[in-house]
């Protein structure tokens, strides 16, 4: 009698934790794949998230990065790019002040979407930094 | 005496007569101040005043004042012969060292653009070119900086070359 208690209070507490853990990990999460678009005339856009590109099948070329940084003359600098599944890799030269901050904003887990222009100057430039998005595994 | 150096004159003799009077009515001043209270109708007292050395030491301080500042003005306004050419020297300084960081800018774009061009022959990129480049590009001039890279990135963008490493392409 004693011992099927036990038992009991022991299943029911195993049932408590899973459901407090199935609550925890609830939430949207989204895994973004890298992609590139080429034009013909050599414009063309491109995306990929940190995390997922970091996390994607073993063997996968897939990465995504921003980089930023300040020149001797005090003028902000920088790039992104991305590197897919296929192969591709597309990359766009940051100009000006506020392409610069938002390449700053990228963090670990960012989403990231640029396109370029024919000069390979980034026109366009989206940084998200979402709950949903797929943290890196190490 | 030429019509320039007139009023020049003029406000050196100002100036010294300004601060003769401001040295005269100082000496009275202090006189006041520091002579004792004397007793009604008591006779006055012996002894050196100090007044005179006080206002004779403070008339030495301001003409020495007026001088350095006449002498200031004088370096300041019509530079002379010798101040010329240590300009000149100073100037001749500045362009030489402009002359050299201009051509070391000029040196780092011929490089990294060979780095490119060796680059986009060879249809890829790698780690020791983005090192070669990377060692090149604070030296340029933010234009040639952003010739070189209008020379590579739409290499990359179009798919004529291909990094053959994960890491910093520059």
């Amino acid at each position: 009698m004693k011992r099927t208690n036990k038992l009991v209070a022991a299943a029911a507490v195993l049932t408590a934790l899973t459901a407090v853990g199935t609550t925890v990990h609830a939430g949207t999460k989204i895994t973004f794949g890298t992609s590139i678009y080429r034009n013909p005339a050599g414009d063309g856009y491109a995306e990929g998230a940190m995390g997922s590109a970091r996390n994607s099948y073993a063997g996968s070329p897939e990465y995504v990065w921003c980089y930023t940084g300040v020149n001797f003359a005090g003028a902000p600098m920088g790039a992104c790019a991305v590197y897919d599944a296929n192969g591709q890799f597309a990359i766009c030269n940051g100009t000006g002040y506020y392409q610069f901050l938002a390449m700053a904003s990228a963090g670990p887990d960012s989403y990231i979407q640029f396109w370029w222009d024919t000069t390979g100057k980034c026109t366009y430039i989206t940084v998200a930094n979402a709950s949903y998005n797929e943290p890196k595994l190490p | 005496m030429s019509d320039a150096a007139r009023p020049r004159r003029w406000r050196w003799i100002g100036g010294v007569g300004v601060v003769a009077v401001g040295a005269f009515a100082l000496g009275h001043l202090h006189a006041g101040s520091d002579a004792a209270p004397a007793a009604k109708g008591a006779p006055p007292a012996p002894g050196p005043r100090l007044a005179p050395a006080i206002a004779s030491a403070e008339l030495k301080a301001a003409i020495a004042e007026a001088v350095r500042d006449e002498l200031r003005g004088a370096r300041v306004a019509p530079r002379g012969p010798e101040a010329e050419t240590e300009a000149e020297a100073e100037a001749e300084t500045e362009t030489e060292a402009e002359a050299e960081a201009v051509d070391r800018a000029a040196a780092a774009a011929a490089r990294g653009h060979a780095v490119v061009d060796a680059a986009r022959q060879a249809g890829r990129w790698t780690r020791d070119d983005a090192a070669a480049l990377r060692a090149v590009l604070p030296a340029m001039t933010e234009r040639q900086r952003q010739a070189v890279l209008d020379a590579l990135l739409p290499a990359f963008n179009r798919g004529e070359l291909k990094p053959d490493y994960v890491g910093p392409t520059f």
